[in-house]
């Protein structure tokens, strides 16, 4: 009696998440602890909008990391060659659609939050890039330039696409507290994103 | 968009699927980079009720020069938002390193925009600007005085260079242009309409359409007494004549279907009559 060959699931493509227990496994099928945080000095979000935060970033999440990842791995090599641009793009679509269909679902969001949630997309969405090949890691502080840009890009996308619960009013202070040097303190790193031990340029001092 | 940037490093602990990352989450300082860029950008289109406007780098710029001319006061009221050129640059108070720097990222813009796209022109304005807020050290307010001294030293350049500013505008307006004709016409789709279209550029101007549309029927004008031309329909009333009231509409004679009109015989009886008719002329179709 010949004997039946034994049945094989389909391959995993890549970037999947795949349930492996192994010992000095990297991939998880629910849930990764965020990186350690830095005191980052901005005011911290309320009880609402920590559970706005769950909802959006992990809808979000689960979707970059699942059934639209190929998708955006196809869209990032397209757009290699200004991969800012286009990871903002990607980010702030995504962003702006989850706002919407939350707002819509009776769930507003608080738009405090939105520049963060943009952060988080866009870091997910280069470590999607790195994974697939498409983003070399460069140095830190290269990382970081590349993610303010997407960001910017992110934002740009998020407005262009549309949102009436947004305020002009609210970043226009902001960036005219900002160039005053007038931004709470408590609110604002007042070095960021450099050592301690550099020296900031003399030239550039406020006029 | 909110008035304030939140922090939510400690509050995202076990949410969604994902990898151990590789790449840094974005520091704080990017965070409120941004968020000073939006307003910046907001400044420059207006800040408009009810449309928020873009934040495309054309809108930064437009913002730099709002923030200059109105919260920093960069400029002396002499030298004013008229300062063009050389007077632009010194306008600005800078001097040795800090003028060499600025005219340097200047000149960069300004040169990167003659051979590039906008798109291209637009990408390097904002990355100018995360350079300034990440890399030099600066906090947010000294990375935007620099985007605004800077901008003006890109002004005084463009406006030397008479180019930059108006790049991106002209390309939206192109692609609107180009957009309404699709629509209105139909944009070609295949090889062969494509070509068509190439070897006959002006066609909608020697369509039959258009050739009845430029018959002239004379423009009526009070000044030099022309006339329209005569026409049956159309009965000028000279001064004094009786008014006669509103004419009633004209009744043409037409063929009235009657039922007692003398009538040939009908499609049954002419068929009766082909069969009866034993020699019949055949049927010529050609």
């Amino acid at each position: 009696m010949a004997e039946k060959p034994q049945a094989r699931g389909m391959p995993i493509p890549p970037g999947r998440t795949v349930p492996d227990e192994s010992e000095g496994a990297v991939l998880f099928t629910e849930s990764v602890e965020v990186e350690p945080e830095m005191d980052d000095k901005l005011p911290k979000p309320n009880e609402g909008e920590e559970k706005q935060f769950d909802m959006v970033l992990g809808e979000l999440k689960d979707f970059i990391w699942d059934e639209g990842y190929e998708d955006i791995v196809i869209k990032l090599e397209e757009g290699q060659g200004q991969l800012a641009q286009t990871v903002g793009e990607i980010a702030g679509r995504m962003v702006n659609r989850e706002v919407t269909a939350s707002d819509e679902g009776g769930n507003s969001i608080s738009r405090d939050i939105l520049y963060s949630v943009g952060a988080e997309v866009v870091n997910e969405l280069f470590n999607v890039a790195e994974n697939a090949g498409v983003y070399d890691k460069q140095s830190d502080r290269a990382d970081q330039e590349i993610q303010g840009e997407a960001l910017i890009y992110a934002a740009q996308k998020y407005v262009d696409m549309g949102d009436q619960e947004i305020d002009p009013a609210g970043p226009m202070k902001m960036a005219a507290n900002a160039l005053r040097g007038k931004y709470p303190s408590p609110e604002m790193t007042p070095r960021m994103g450099i050592p301690v031990e550099e020296e900031p340029m003399e030239s550039m001092e406020m006029v | 968009m909110g008035n304030i940037v939140k922090s939510i490093g400690k509050v995202i602990s076990k949410i969604g699927k994902g990898l151990k990352k590789i790449i840094k989450k974005i520091g704080p300082a990017l965070l409120i980079a941004a968020a000073v860029y939006a307003g910046v950008a907001f400044m420059g289109a207006g800040g408009m009720a009810g449309g928020v406007g873009s934040l495309s780098p054309a809108n930064f710029m437009k913002g730099l020069n709002v923030i200059q001319s109105k919260v920093m006061g960069f400029i002396s009221p002499s030298a004013g938002g008229a300062a063009a050129g050389e007077a632009a640059v010194a306008g600005a108070g800078l001097t040795g390193p800090e003028l060499m720097t600025g005219y340097t990222g200047a000149t960069n813009i300004a040169t990167g925009a003659m051979g590039a796209t906008a798109t291209a022109a637009g990408s390097k304005v904002i990355s100018s600007y995360v350079s300034a807020a990440a890399n030099t050290g600066m906090t947010t307010g000294d990375a935007l005085i620099y985007m605004t001294k800077m901008n003006m030293l890109q002004t005084g350049v463009s406006m030397v260079a008479g180019l930059f500013d108006k790049t991106e505008e002209e390309q939206r307006e192109h692609e609107k242009e180009l957009l309404s004709m699709k629509y209105a016409y139909g944009a070609p789709t295949t090889d062969e309409q494509k070509e068509w279209l190439s070897a006959n550029p002006n066609w909608i101007a020697q369509h039959p359409a258009q050739q009845q549309q430029q018959v002239d029927w004379g423009t009526p004008s009070v000044d030099s007494g022309e006339r329209l031309p005569s026409s049956p329909f159309v009965q000028a009333q000279k001064m004094g004549e009786p008014t006669l009231g509103r004419q009633g509409t004209r009744q043409f004679e037409t063929t009235t279907p009657s039922a007692l009109a003398a009538k040939g015989p009908g499609m049954i009886s002419q068929g009766t009559q082909q069969h009866q008719l034993p020699k019949r002329q055949p049927r010529r179709f050609a």
